[in-house]
């Protein structure tokens, strides 16, 4: 794994928002324009490296699902601050019916620096987005500047091909509505829904669009409904579990819930038992079930333990996104008691490539390893002022 | 070079409308009502005060410009709007249907 750096193409800007990447620059709190694709620099690997990390990426995704397994049938929903009763038989429905539920994506945060262990940061298995740029400019990137080589990247297929293997599951005779919320002002949810609506078409489904903001509540029939009151069967929602089920209409969710097999009339994409794997309570429990893993971080809920004296530790708040409500501790300083609920993880500094902090975010499509994008921060958190670059395989 | 035999890319990448929409969303005649405001000028009894579009657009100005939506100016100040870009009016409300049960002011959903 190197960095190196190179020339951004001319017209890059413009080339990428045709890609779909409609966010090329970030404002950052000073009030510049930086750019978010970042082609002034990219990674290469070797064909060994991507094949240990596809490996490990599988392990990981495989020792998640034995973790969700365990959640359910030793009822530890509490630990995940699942309170609510009507939430864990939904999410336990959920994760026993999971072979009759579509579930199409996750992402995998890695520490990585090309010697030792992959480390896994966390798993963004419900709402994850960086996968435009992954799927599309990436790929593009290298067929304009690495013709003919390769890129752990194999996405697009996946995707598709994810759609057409699991179109039976759908309720027949409806469209499969793409959902985001349209208070992401960033364009980047919308791309992201955009994109995957249109890997679903290209699986032969009939799709449609609607904002999570405009899905409306039928009181009559007593079901969820479209612009034009047709019913919504199915829905691909970029809006999380734990929003889905507390906002107003969270009663009428759980009320309606297809879980598998037509047990409602409104399936959701992620399925519910995602939220097993996207809350950051599953790092302790993988840590639980297999202490000393090597691609595990020592990782607990009741506090920081010895991680406090020994290497420091990072608290995670159990449902943050994009870094967050992140705290770093370095060792020997004072544990700061924190009043939401958190995951307490070894702290292990991401890698610096010539002053960048880099994390891996490996991809996997339905149980499969499926891709690679990277991201780079100045800082230890990976938040939303992180930047975006390719990769190849040389 | 990777070895010939298994490649870990996609062999194509296509996308159809989605381009269509990209392009459509980068246009500037898709935008609402918007107009450029430093962030910093806030006042209690005139809202924000507008300033050039250079301001939202480039990133060497001294001032901190944010596009702001759907505001009424009154001499070159702009208030009873937002910083959130509006959402487009939903169709078909009446007939026993409520819409807004979802989102409201979170912000991105992505992770």
């Amino acid at each position: 794994m190197q960095r190196h750096t190179l020339n951004p193409r001319p017209g890059w800007q413009r080339t990428v928002e045709e890609q779909g990447l409609i966010y090329p620059l970030t404002r950052h709190s000073d009030g510049s324009l930086r750019p978010y694709w970042d082609e002034s620099a990219y990674y290469s690997f070797t064909l060994d490296e991507v094949e240990a990390l596809e490996e490990v990426v599988e392990e990981l995704h495989r020792m998640c699902l034995a973790a969700a397994d365990h959640i359910v049938t030793r009822d530890r929903f509490s630990a995940l601050g699942i309170t609510d009763p009507r939430v864990a038989q939904a999410v336990a429905e959920a994760w026993q019916r999971r072979a009759e539920l579509p579930s199409v994506y996750g992402r995998f945060d890695l520490r990585y620096d090309g010697t030792g262990s992959a480390k896994l940061l966390e798993y963004n298995a419900d709402t994850p987005t960086s996968l435009v740029e992954a799927a599309s400019p990436q790929w593009f990137w290298m067929e304009d500047r690495f013709p003919g080589a390769d890129q752990w990247n194999s996405l697009h297929e996946r995707l598709v091909a994810a759609w057409k293997r699991q179109a039976a599951l759908l309720p027949p005779g409806s469209p499969l509505y793409f959902a985001h919320s349209s208070d992401d002002e960033l364009g980047e949810d919308l791309m992201t829904v955009a994109y995957l609506k249109e890997t679903a078409e290209q699986a032969g489904l009939v799709t449609d669009w609607i904002s999570m903001e405009e899905i409306g509540w039928d009181r009559l029939s007593g079901r969820f409904v479209d612009n034009q009151l047709r019913f919504i069967r199915s829905c691909f929602k970029l809006y999380p579990w734990e929003w889905l089920t507390t906002d107003r209409f969270g009663g009428h969710v759980l009320d309606t819930l297809d879980n598998g097999g037509g047990t409602g009339t409104t399936l959701w994409i992620e399925p519910a038992w995602k939220m097993l794997l996207s809350n950051k309570a599953l790092l302790a429990v993988l840590w639980e079930l297999y202490p000393g893993h090597p691609n595990l971080l020592p990782a607990y809920l009741d506090g920081p333990r010895e991680l406090a004296s020994t290497t420091g530790y990072v608290a995670k708040p159990l449902l943050g996104r994009e870094g967050a409500g992140v705290t770093i501790h370095e060792p020997g300083t004072e544990p700061v008691p924190r009043e939401e609920a958190c995951c307490y993880q070894e702290l292990a500094p991401l890698p610096d490539f010539d002053g960048n902090r880099v994390v891996l975010g490996a991809w996997v499509v339905e149980d499969e390893s499926a891709g690679l994008g990277i991201r780079e921060s100045s800082g230890l958190i990976t938040d939303e002022f992180a930047r975006f670059l390719p990769h190849v395989i040389l | 070079m990777a070895d010939a035999g298994r490649q870990l890319r996609s062999g194509t990448v296509v996308l159809g409308g989605m381009g269509l929409l990209a392009a459509a969303l980068t246009a500037c005649s898709s935008e609402p009502d918007k107009r450029c405001v430093d962030r910093d000028s806030y006042n209690l009894a005139k809202g924000y005060k507008v300033v050039a579009d250079k301001n939202c657009k480039s990133t060497s100005t001294s001032v901190r410009g944010t596009w702001y939506y759907e505001g009424k100016k009154e001499d070159g100040w702009v208030e009873g709007g937002s910083f959130i870009k509006p959402r487009k009016s939903s169709g078909g409300s009446g007939h026993g249907v409520s819409r807004g049960g979802f989102g409201g002011g979170k912000g991105s959903s992505g992770g």
